[in-house]
């Protein structure tokens, strides 16, 4: 086992090499020159301030040089200043915003397994019956209303109609995260819902299942004792992902809700070209996501032993 | 010639010009500012200056003195002050769009933070004259050449130090100093050897810079040449100061909240980033006896957010209403009495290309003018957020022309059919592929494209299909006059035709004109109008040229355009200009909250 | 495994995984296909019949849209500006007047070629690469997973506007893009399910049966790997439909007046306040596509599932 998880923590290397160069390529092959300021109200920038700027950038240097600089530096933790805020450096920026969408993404997460876990195994325990059709209304709903519509709806039913809430958006206070939670959670809630409740009923027609009905073993215990631990594997591939997606923050919900997170750098930062933050996010999510996954593999092989660990 | 009257001399605007050019403060700032200073005739001198083909002779003038502007402290002689009792907290809420990269002006003037932090020599007033600032009064040399400001002594930094000439000849030094790399620094070029000292050209260092403070209180800058614009310069947000000490202190990171420490008529106290920035009066400002506003809390709500922000009761002042929302505003009992609206001084049009089928008919485009119904547009389509528009400039401008001209402007389908008898499209059959491009300008100007569409469709039969863009793409394919039929808007820079006619529709720019329309008569009409001294026969001329324009449908004029904010009834005093139109805050005028008072609520 | 247990499970294997056709066909019914045994069990499901008729009506009220739509989707309507769901107008009018109903007909063409297109693009590119990956689960299955994990690494929003900026405004590209950054999640969720199964033992069975390995993926495990990737599939759905939205709000969508759900859901949502019904009735569309595809899809797996019939 420690093995096969330091053999992973090496193959990292390679993918992020790999990543980090894949995004390097295309970053500067899409036209658009990230030397134009991006405020709304700025008029763009004269050519020699551009060279200035170019030089300060270190973009007037061959792409390979950058490249390798960029390696460099990354490898010390530097990844530069943003382009857009010009007076932070990228590290301080994501080390500000991203616990705050990590904290927001797992409470998302917690609510949608929470629920929807449960949910599922109910659903599929009772096919076909009124907590399945719920379970199909809640996934549909998670999923088919996105989170903007649903952000803003929270806002007019809650703050401006009923008054529950005091504040439209923020994140000084508990109460602030109530509404950004649920409407980054449902979406989720519903997919988790689904995978568990179809691979549950997957599981519960497999033939072992029906063995230990036959040897006499009641419902609660068969769902309990045989089906989760097969039934959850398909929701848990999802988990891994699904963490890393939204603990990374959502544009949407975090604009909306004036959540001070990083999910706005996933659109803003390709839209403005700022290439420091672009690669820092992109590696950012990139060694987010492999630890989840090599977590979600660890759990799989506990869960089903005969998934050898290679 | 009068070097100090700068905005009669061609070759002290063709400079002001090239500083303004430095910063890419685009034309338009730069003719509002020499328009605010001098006039029409100095626009027409401007245009000559930067590029344009006015053959006007300045007369050298020698009557007053400058600056232009009295002394008298703004914010003492407010038209129309507060009515009822002052609220106990004067506090006023207003949102950023996006947080700001730092309040550092000095560095960056596009860094998106807040104005009110910094004070400058001078500033500009509600109808962008200059007035005087930390500088109580400014004197030039002879020829404009070396100018002196004499600073007050009575203004602090936010942190107690008192506000002297260093701080000024220290900060200009630092945005020009290479080492800076401050992206506008450009604008600074006028002082003696900026240029090549911020190039890195020569063996130039600060101290060979023309500007330097000859006791605390007075600052000395010696320019290139004559300049005699130079206070307009030194009002603008570009010259603000930075303060030495923290600058040195905390590199980058001086305007944090916690380290900054600001001249202006605000002090920052708290910066949360992406949430919150809270600023309070800075009580050593020289003027702060004046300001009532305690305090200003700016939270960062995205424009899709922030009119729900305002409903609950989060901001005093949501700028931006939506159309989609207009109806309900109307509708609401409270909210229709807190709606502002505006003009924005503007006109959308159709320009159409004249190399281009079926445009290149004269009869097409002026059957497309009968074809499209203003008064639907502005009325349903806009809900009111407008007023239909038959020619260029819009109303409540002087030399607006109330003519509508019916004979080329009335909507009238069967003319508009009948006009294109004889020509290859009549009966409304054999349109090439027509295409309306437009860049992305949120809801209204889409919806009135849209309508546009359909009209020329049922009228005339045109197949027109809507493209939306991004602004600067747009604007390049349209300058490179790649655009077939551009759905586009002019806002008004300055009270005068000469903007929207000469500046828009004249076709002779050597830098390249902005529309395919090419008119000898016309181009002499407004070239020659601008020179005019008889104000009624100037009038006359851009009517004439207004006239000519729909006789050749050198563009289908449809709507100026309104818009509507919210205000809460508590916030009083909001700063008006001359013609009664409500000035916020933006780019040039920086000094909204000096005069803002919030009432009992 | 003990000899005896194998040989025991490989007849099982036979009669389970060999296929219904088999049994079922030489006792009852005269030569029967694999699918078409299938078809029949399809239909004898109601709900996803159901689900099909409704995408399938929802496909044909897109192709047959000028016919069915009550009123142009582009025309406006000034003297009915705005209105709430009336009789005249089941679902109410936009900002000038354009039918709600009418809009959304025709808005089916749009989202329908986005939501499923792109899921056929994904299917295509992720099942056979997560199939083979997983089939094959040696060296092939390394090479494949870190190409995956590579691709996998890209956070979708901002690498579907960076090809969006790359190749341009328009639909074909809108497939292109989601479908690229859409398969990986297909990919590994089909090599996971693969994973698992070639380890089942019925697999072994006709494995040692002799079983070609094509014949082994497409008839014996990926009809079992499908219920997972149908969900996904069918989540994908909105998520494309939504992803069409967003870009147009970017300036790199599709051009008015044609009509999307997603755009009319994202154009109008931040007016929920004012206009309740513009942004909702769209909202249930998406709603009601994903859901009959769930349906439909579900039934699908049960259809291709043999161990259905012996219930």
């Amino acid at each position: 086992m420690g093995q096969f998880i330091l053999r992973r923590l090496v193959w990292l290397v390679p993918t992020l090499l790999a990543i980090s160069l894949v995004t390097f390529v295309v970053m500067h092959a899409t036209p658009g020159s990230p030397l134009q300021p991006m405020a709304a109200n700025a008029n763009p920038l004269p050519p020699a301030a551009q060279q200035n700027l170019a030089r300060k950038w270190g973009l007037d240097k061959p792409l390979h040089i950058q490249y390798l600089t960029f390696l460099k530096n990354a490898l010390r933790g530097d990844f530069g200043t943003s382009y857009v805020y010009k007076t932070s450096t990228v590290t301080e920026i994501l080390a500000r915003t991203f616990p705050v969408s990590l904290h927001l993404g797992l409470m998302a997460l917690l609510l949608a397994v929470c629920v929807g876990i449960p949910l599922g195994i109910l659903a599929a325990v009772n096919q076909n019956g009124p907590i399945d059709y719920l379970c199909s209304f809640v996934a549909t709903l998670g999923v088919a209303v996105p989170n903007f519509v649903l952000a803003i709806f929270l806002i007019v039913v809650f703050v401006l109609g009923a008054g529950v809430i005091p504040r439209t958006g923020g994140w000084n206070s508990p109460v602030d995260w109530i509404l950004p939670t649920i409407a980054l959670g449902l979406g989720p809630l519903g997919i988790l819902a689904r995978y568990t409740r179809s691979s549950m009923v997957e599981v519960m027609r497999q033939d072992y299942m029906r063995t230990a009905q036959a040897k006499g073993l009641g419902p609660r215990s068969v769902v309990l004792g045989h089906a989760l631990k097969n039934g959850l594997l398909p929701p848990l591939t999802i988990l891994g992902p699904m963490t890393a997606a939204v603990g990374t923050g959502s544009f949407f919900v975090e604009t909306l809700f004036r959540v001070p997170g990083m999910g706005r750098f996933f659109a803003e930062s390709m839209l403005a070209r700022d290439y420091p933050m672009i690669m820092a996010i992109i590696l950012l999510y990139g060694i987010f996501l492999a630890v989840m996954n090599l977590v979600v593999d660890l759990c799989y092989s506990v869960l089903d032993p005969r998934i050898r660990l290679t | 010639m009068d070097k100090h009257r700068w905005w009669e001399d061609p070759e002290q605007l063709r400079l002001l010009y090239k500083r303004f050019e430095a910063v890419r403060a685009d034309r338009r700032q730069f003719l509002q500012i020499v328009g605010a200073a001098g006039g029409a005739s100095a626009v027409a001198l401007a245009l000559a200056a930067c590029g344009g083909g006015a053959e006007t002779g300045g007369d050298a003038g020698v009557q007053t003195t400058p600056p232009p502007g009295g002394t008298q402290a703004p914010g003492t002689s407010q038209p129309g002050s507060a009515e009822g009792e002052l609220a106990e907290e004067q506090v006023f809420r207003v949102n950023f769009e996006t947080d700001p990269t730092s309040h550092d002006f000095n560095w960056d003037l596009y860094c998106g933070g807040e104005e009110a932090l910094f004070a400058m020599l001078g500033q500009f007033d509600e109808n962008l004259q200059v007035q005087p600032d930390i500088a109580e009064r400014w004197e030039a040399n002879e020829d404009a050449s070396v100018w002196t400001f004499y600073l007050r002594k009575d203004s602090k930094w936010s942190n107690g130090d008192p506000v002297t000439a260093h701080d000024y000849e220290w900060s200009w030094k630092r945005q020009l100093d290479p080492a800076t790399q401050a992206p506008y620094a450009g604008f600074l070029y006028d002082l003696k050897n900026a240029e090549p000292f911020n190039l890195s050209q020569g063996n130039f260092t600060r101290d060979d810079v023309g500007v330097k403070a000859v006791d605390d209180y007075t600052l000395v800058c010696t320019l290139e040449g004559p300049r005699g614009y130079f206070p307009v310069l030194a009002a603008y947000i570009a010259a603000a100061p930075a303060h030495r000490a923290s600058v040195e202190q905390y590199g980058d990171k001086w305007t944090e909240a916690g380290n900054c420490v600001s001249n202006g008529p605000f002090k920052l106290v708290e910066w949360r980033h992406d949430e919150i920035i809270v600023v309070e009066k800075n009580e050593g400002y020289w003027n702060a006896a004046n300001i009532t506003l305690q305090r200003v809390e700016r939270p960062i709500i995205a424009s899709d957010a922030s009119q729900l922000a305002f409903e609950n009761n989060e901001i005093d002042w949501h700028y931006r209403g939506q159309l989609g929302q207009l109806e309900r505003v109307q509708n609401d009992p409270e909210l229709s009495k807190q709606m502002v609206k505006y003009n924005l001084y503007g006109t959308w049009y159709l320009a159409p290309h004249f190399g281009m089928p079926p445009f290149d008919v004269r009869e097409v485009r002026l059957a497309m003018s009968h074809a499209i119904d203003r008064d639907t547009i502005v009325n349903v389509v806009l809900k009111g957020l407008g007023e239909p528009a038959y020619t260029m400039t819009p109303p409540g401008m002087p030399g607006y022309n109330p003519n509508k001209y019916e004979e080329y402007t009335a909507y009238d389908p069967e003319k508009a059919r009948s006009l294109l008898k004889g020509t290859p499209y009549e009966g409304g059959k054999n349109w090439p592929p027509i295409t309306l491009t437009q860049r992305e300008e949120g809801d209204a100007p889409k919806a009135a494209a849209e309508a546009i569409i359909q009209m020329l469709k049922e009228n005339l039969g045109m197949n027109i299909s809507h493209e939306i863009g991004e602004q600067r793409e747009v604007y390049d394919r349209a300058y490179k006059h790649e655009l077939q039929l551009w759905w586009v808007r002019w806002y008004i820079d300055y009270p005068d035709p000469n903007n929207t006619q000469y500046l828009v529709w004249y076709s002779k720019f050597p830098t390249g004109s902005r529309h395919t329309w090419a008119n000898e008569e016309y181009d002499k009409l407004v070239s020659d109008a601008a020179g005019e001294k008889d104000e009624q026969k100037r009038l006359d001329m851009y009517r004439q040229a207004d006239e000519l324009m729909l006789r050749e449908g050198a563009g289908i004029f449809v709507y100026h355009p309104y818009n509507y904010g919210l205000l809460k009834p508590w916030v009083a005093n909001f700063p008006k200009n001359a013609q009664g139109e409500l000035v916020p805050t933006w780019n040039v005028f920086v000094r909204m909250y000096d005069r803002l008072k919030i009432l009992k609520h | 495994m003990d000899v005896l247990r194998s040989h025991r499970e490989e007849r099982l294997a036979a009669t389970t995984a060999d296929r219904a056709g088999l049994t079922l066909g030489s006792l009852a019914r005269p030569h029967r296909t694999l699918w078409r045994d299938a078809w029949h069990r399809l239909i004898a499901n109601r709900l996803a019949l159901a689900g099909g008729i409704v995408v399938v009506l929802i496909a044909l009220m897109a192709i047959f849209a000028p016919l069915i739509a009550p009123y142009p989707y582009d025309k406006p309507n000034y003297s009915a500006v705005s209105q709430f769901p009336n009789r005249d107008f089941p679902m109410g009018t936009d900002l000038t007047g354009r039918d709600v109903l009418s809009r959304m007909i025709y808005g089916a063409q749009v989202s329908m070629l986005v939501g499923l297109g792109a899921q056929v693009i994904v299917f295509l590119i992720g099942v056979p690469i997560g199939a083979l990956s997983g089939y094959t689960a040696g060296k092939v299955d390394t090479i494949l997973m870190r190409f995956v994990e590579v691709m996998y690494a890209f956070p979708q929003l901002l690498f579907v506007i960076l090809i969006m900026a790359a190749l341009g405004r328009g639909l074909q590209n809108i497939f292109i893009a989601i479908g690229v950054t859409g398969w990986v999640t297909i990919a590994r969720l089909t090599r996971a399910e693969f994973l698992s199964i070639r380890e089942k033992d019925y697999i072994q069975a006709a494995r040692a049966a002799g079983a070609s390995p094509w014949r082994l993926i497409t008839r014996h495990m990926l009809p079992n790997a499908l219920t997972p990737i149908i969900v996904a599939l069918t989540f994908g759905v909105p998520e494309a439909i939504f992803t069409e939205a967003g870009l147009s709000f970017i300036g790199v969508g599709i051009n008015p007046p044609r009509p999307s759900w997603g755009q009319m859901v994202g154009e109008y949502y931040i007016y929920l306040q004012s206009y309740w019904y513009l942004a909702l009735f769209p909202a249930i569309a998406i709603a009601l596509l994903m859901m009959s595809f769930t349906f439909f899809g579900n039934g699908l797996r049960d259809a291709l599932d043999p161990r259905m019939q012996q219930r």
